[in-house]
């Protein structure tokens, strides 16, 4: 074999090893540069995309642990069954109270306005159940149950919110984009559209918010849910539902790709001050990241609408969570009352 | 628990954009929504007509007006190892990638904008370790292969240049400030100084401003197209799992590229091979990775020359369009059910000279 064909000595030339993480594939993979192992990159450290393609195809449950979870769940779980868990933003709310449900308990059960998708009108919320006092920045317009379009009105007191954070035992809180409509008189946010006959051009504009926005809410949510309840943990999520449509001037699909990206950085951010009690759940990243790498649809295969992530993946992930973020016998208890789950395996 | 009643409860973040009335047709009072565009709302339209796809569904917003480039022109293409992909498939398509050789899979804006930066001034960043793993599999610092005034006629002579970018994470050394173009070697390594850490969305962004600013110094004309490298990152020295870091990384970079395009730079363009692979990649019924040949962390070679091909059509001439077609590759070539066209078999044969020796194969 000439030098120039030796496979050894023509690492550059693969298209395998890429970009920066390739020092740590190159030296862990090891055997193509044994043989010049007089130098090597620094890999102590390193945790690795993973190697073989099986594992995306085979144990699902396990992949997740393996290779999406590590670094995101907590020490211990610490939930017990009947801890009320307070959701708000979208869907994993109603999945962990649908899965909770299913093995005969309730969970918290007062009713938050449902679908409030960007930070603005979280804290919005969080604020006016915390403080009394609203933002200021929230047009509070939502559809209601007979489908018409009007300013919310909170079904409750104030203090029977409040009393209700509490007494959480958790709180999840789950972003959906980055994109609002705002007024640009006010300053104020809508909490979703603008009603068709109080919009204005000119006046309502719709645009990206940026990271530190976003982040600087997080930290204001996180911040007054710890003024009434300084225990009870707080799952940030970021959901893989996209957007089902933009004003921006580009295409929704990668519309949706820079709104995820701009709450996901803002996550980060806000999970990088290590607050207390203050976690990431990665649902998205097991949706729409590992959704890439598996020889099956991540979305729509329940109903056809692509939008939708496969209920199997949604059980997956609601599953996981239960069993880093309860305790042990907590864990036991649900999984022996729980019901098989209806969901096939796309495996 | 029946599906029916999950289903009601999947919530809606596009609420936001005022689009369920489709879905409460008895409103008396709807919400604004003119000018919205939509999330493709058919699955079939994943599965069907992947072409169709990229060009009404995600690449709306990025091509430029009207073609502008001819088939001799040449294009530099810099960056991860995604660019080698583009480059061989380009120049597979009979495009011309020039005789320009930088230096390969720097991925980081930083290290581009090093290697820039010395091309076009003289001068280095002062930012940048360009340690390198030679072709002899000896780590050393990267040293021009050419003089550095054959770099800049290129870059003068270039009819467009594209980049692929695919971290934000770098290696930097605490003291000096200075970015490694890759990894640390082992040898140089000190813990404590050399700081493996996320760069800002801000830092890659003005990073990204400068690569552009430095290019219009010496070639005013050539489109400047910017990609997010679809590559996952093979490891990561962050406290979390890879798949997450890649996550973030690639968000930060997706943001940063959004601040860029919204400047509107004349000439500047996003090119959304990213999203083919990693957004439309989760509703395809079949891995967007590593299919073919097992390569995990690679995009499928059928959806690079679908990226490709969009990227010709939207950039090329209709005459250097038709020019191309016209050597037998056809876009309609690259569907699977053609498989072993002419194009398929350019594609294989450009990403086996890329490739791996079968040994070491995964």
């Amino acid at each position: 074999v000439s030098a120039t064909r030796d496979p050894r000595k023509r690492p550059a030339e693969s298209v395998d090893d890429a970009e920066l993480g390739q020092i740590t594939a190159e030296h862990v993979r090891g055997a193509d540069y044994s043989w010049t192992q007089d130098r090597s990159w620094n890999s102590s450290g390193a945790r690795l995309f993973p190697r073989k393609q099986s594992a995306f195809e085979t144990d699902f449950p396990k992949l997740i642990r393996e290779w999406v979870i590590p670094g995101h769940a907590p020490e211990a779980g610490m939930l017990s069954v009947d801890d009320t868990i307070i959701t708000l933003g979208s869907c994993f709310a109603r999945e962990l109270r649908d899965y909770l449900g299913a093995a005969g308990f309730s969970a918290g059960s007062f009713w938050i306005p449902p679908g409030l998708n960007n930070t603005f009108a979280i804290l919005d919320f969080v604020s006016w159940c915390v403080t009394g006092e609203e933002t200021g920045r929230g047009y509070r317009y939502d559809r209601t149950d007979e489908g018409q379009i009007e300013e919310w009105k909170p079904e409750a007191e104030r203090e029977r919110y409040v009393e209700g954070m509490r007494a959480a035992g958790a709180f999840v809180f789950t972003l959906g984009l980055a994109e609002v409509w705002q007024d640009r008189e006010t300053g104020a946010v809508f909490w979703r559209g603008v009603p068709k006959d109080v919009f204005e051009a000119g006046r309502h504009v719709f645009r990206l918010t940026t990271v530190d926005e976003n982040e600087a809410n997080i930290l204001r949510i996180v911040d007054l849910v710890g003024s009434v309840n300084p225990a009870a943990p707080i799952v940030l999520t970021l959901s893989p539902v996209p957007l089902q449509a933009t004003f921006r001037e580009m295409s929704c699909l990668t519309a949706d790709s820079v709104s995820k990206s701009v709450l996901r950085v803002a996550i980060d951010c806000a999970i990088g001050r290590k607050l207390e009690n203050v976690y990431y759940w990665p649902s998205f990243e097991i949706v729409r990241w590992v959704g890439a790498h598996v020889p099956w649809q991540a979305y729509g295969t329940d109903d056809g609408k692509p939008r939708n992530p496969s209920r199997w993946l949604v059980a997956e992930i609601i599953d996981a969570f239960v069993e880093a973020f309860f305790t042990p016998a907590a864990v036991a208890e649900l999984r022996a009352r729980q019901v098989a789950s209806p969901e096939p395996s796309p495996l | 628990m029946t599906a029916g009643i999950l289903m009601a409860m999947i919530p809606d973040p596009a609420a936001g954009t005022g689009l369920e009335d489709a879905i409460v047709q008895n409103a008396r009072r709807r919400w604004h929504a003119r000018g919205a565009k939509r999330f493709p709302n058919k699955r079939r339209l994943f599965e069907r007509d992947l072409p169709g796809l990229i060009r009404k569904w995600i690449v709306p917003g990025y091509a430029p007006e009207a073609g502008m480039l001819s088939s001799s022109d040449s294009i530099i293409t810099l960056g991860s190892c995604f660019a080698r992909q583009l480059r061989g498939c380009l120049s597979d398509l009979g495009c011309s990638s020039g005789s320009f050789r930088t230096p390969s899979r720097i991925a980081s804006t930083f290290a581009i904008l090093d290697f820039i930066s010395w091309c076009v001034t003289g001068e280095e960043i002062g930012r940048g370790y360009r340690y390198d793993r030679m072709e002899d599999g000896e780590i050393r610092e990267w040293t021009p292969e050419a003089e550095r005034a054959e770099y800049l006629q290129g870059m003068r002579d270039a009819g467009a240049f594209v980049f692929g970018f695919g971290l934000a994470e770098i290696w930097q050394d605490r003291e000096t400030g200075a970015v490694f173009w890759r990894g640390v070697p082992d040898d140089v390594y000190e813990a404590g100084r050399h700081e493996f850490r996320l760069t800002t969305v801000e830092e890659n962004e003005e990073n990204l401003l400068r690569i552009i600013k430095l290019i219009r110094s010496v070639n005013a004309a050539a489109p400047i197209v910017l990609m997010l490298s679809p590559v996952p990152i093979p490891a990561t020295f962050r406290e979390l799992a890879c798949i997450p870091a890649d996550c973030i990384s690639k968000s930060v970079m997706r943001v940063a590229f959004d601040r860029v395009i919204s400047r509107r730079l004349e000439g500047v363009y996003y090119w959304p091979a990213f999203e083919v692979v990693q957004w439309a990649g989760a509703h395809l019924a079949r891995s967007a990775y590593g299919i073919i040949d097992r390569r995990l962390r690679q995009p499928t070679r059928y959806l690079v020359a679908e990226i490709v091909e969009a990227f010709v059509e939207a950039f090329y001439t209709p005459t250097a369009v038709a020019e191309l077609r016209a050597r037998g590759t056809s876009r309609t070539a690259a569907s699977p059910a053609t498989r072993g066209s002419r194009l398929e078999h350019a594609l294989r044969t450009s990403a086996r000279r890329l490739s791996r020796p079968a040994h070491s194969e995964p």
